[in-house]
């Protein structure tokens, strides 16, 4: 369970984000859809305190977090707690597909080598990368890459995932590969937030759709309603901009 | 033809177990100086790179005057200048002079493609190393560092290449290095083309030698980094 209470975060003079509140139980899927530049990715980057923000509260299953005075041990609780899939994927590229994967566990987790190879090699199957685990980088397609960083984020077992964007960077032909992988986790009730340009894919494998503009959360609700039946006329407006 | 049989191959009889000797000495100049300025070169490059207080300050001075003023001038300030000031420097051995201000100068250029490769990381990678909970030591060491590691390859040993060439100044304070020898062997015979034809054949074949370890290097190295 992830609850984030009157979260702002300002660059400069822009709100980038003005007191959002979100609960994500635990086992739902939520997607954020919205417009470039409105706070989506900056949100999921607050999450894991790659950015800072300036004021609110966020609670991860029974610990709660305050921004205004988070402590290094804060910090690193938040990030062991939650992990995020990159657009970029951000792949260490002096690790192999494999290393990828077992580097955090053997460096933060401080799971034993053998313990973390067997961890790594269940995941990377699961993604259907274990053939290619001896590959780096910049051998892999990006969807290849965008699967081995899902293994990455699976590893090491997090209360959520935070997806930014994961099929924003890739060719066409590769969407489908990465968004397959990421309903297969939706089925088996991954705590996942989504944020998507993928209209089609938010509807199929949502449980909650929120509409963020201009640093709100303008409206929050299951698909169908969402897609169907907008309350707001600005997520209306969005929508129609939108159709697929 | 005749010049080559009678002029041109005995001579070289006789100079090349000169340059050969000298060969010696550019060689463990050379390493010495190398390894000094690598070490304070990525000491540099870290002190810049973390701003550490007043010592970044300084490692800016320092990179500027040496790479600002001629290595020619820096010597002759070290070995000629200094002992006029200072009389315990009036001690001080002419290969060490040469050694330490090789490795002072190069060391300025090596901070600077140390600086650069850390700098030519990818954002990124930073992000999803804190992002996993990695500390700012575990993303250095395990991250970061090695992937500049490979990136400063090429730039460090362009500034090796620079140090085997440039102690040949050595011969301006008196050191028998390949072109101490040469110039003296010359000077002797009167055969100014033939010595410095083949004191530049002794340079090059170093050249040489160091382009195939850096290949050999590169390929064992930056393997992960090819598609």
């Amino acid at each position: 369970m992830l609850e984030i209470k009157n979260l702002s975060k300002r660059f400069g003079d822009q709100q980038v984000l003005d007191h959002i509140n979100l609960k994500i139980e635990k086992g739902k899927v939520f997607v954020i859809i919205g417009p470039s530049g409105t706070g989506k990715s900056t949100l999921l980057r607050c999450i894991n305190a790659l950015e800072r923000p300036e004021k609110g509260t966020i609670q991860l299953e029974n610990q709660i977090f305050d921004y205004e005075n988070l402590s290094k041990s804060d910090i690193q609780a938040l990030r062991t707690n939650t992990s995020m899939v990159f657009q970029n994927s951000n792949l260490y590229r002096n690790k192999t597909a494999f290393g990828n994967v077992t580097t955090p566990l053997i460096l933060v987790k401080k799971l034993q080598k053998s313990e973390a190879e067997k961890v790594g090699l269940e995941y990377l199957e699961k993604v259907g990368m274990l053939e290619k685990k001896d590959a780096y980088p910049e051998t892999l397609s990006g969807g290849e890459k965008q699967r081995v960083g899902i293994a990455r984020a699976l590893a090491v077992n997090p209360d959520i995932i935070l997806f930014d964007e994961p099929t924003s960077a890739l060719d066409p032909e590769l969407v489908s590969e990465v968004l397959d992988v990421i309903k297969e986790l939706a089925r088996q009730h991954t705590t996942m937030l989504i944020v998507t340009h993928e209209m089609k894919f938010a509807r199929n494998v949502a449980d909650e759709v929120i509409f963020m503009e201009g640093g709100h959360i303008v409206e929050q609700a299951p698909p169908e309603e969402l897609f169907g039946n907008p309350k707001e006329e600005r997520t209306r407006q969005f929508l129609n901009r939108n159709r697929e | 033809m005749s010049y080559l049989t009678e002029t041109f191959i005995p001579y070289a009889k006789i100079l090349t177990p000169l340059l050969l000797e000298g060969l010696g000495i550019t060689v463990y100049i050379s390493a010495f100086a190398f390894v000094l300025s690598v070490v304070l070169g990525a000491i540099l490059a870290v002190v810049q790179y973390f701003h550490v207080k007043v010592l970044s300050q300084l490692a800016r001075i320092y990179v500027s005057y040496f790479r600002g003023t001629p290595l020619l001038i820096q010597l002759f300030l070290f070995y000629y200048g200094l002992p006029m000031v200072f009389e315990i420097m009036q001690r001080c051995p002419k290969t060490f002079a040469l050694v330490l201000c090789l490795a002072l100068n190069s060391a300025a250029y090596i901070s600077e493609s140390i600086r650069g490769a850390i700098e030519s990381i990818d954002k990124g990678q930073y992000e999803s190393s804190l992002a996993f909970g990695l500390s700012h030591y575990q993303m250095m060491t395990k991250i970061i560092l090695p992937q500049a590691a490979v990136a400063a390859i090429p730039p460090i040993v362009n500034s090796c290449l620079d140090i085997i060439k440039m102690s040949s100044l050595g011969m301006t304070i008196g050191i028998q290095d390949i072109m101490g020898e040469a110039q003296l062997t010359a000077a002797t015979y009167y055969k100014t083309f033939e010595t410095y034809i083949l004191a530049a054949a002794f340079y090059w074949v170093l050249a040489l030698v160091l382009g195939r370890v850096q290949k050999k290097v590169e390929q064992k190295v930056g393997s992960a980094y090819r598609k």
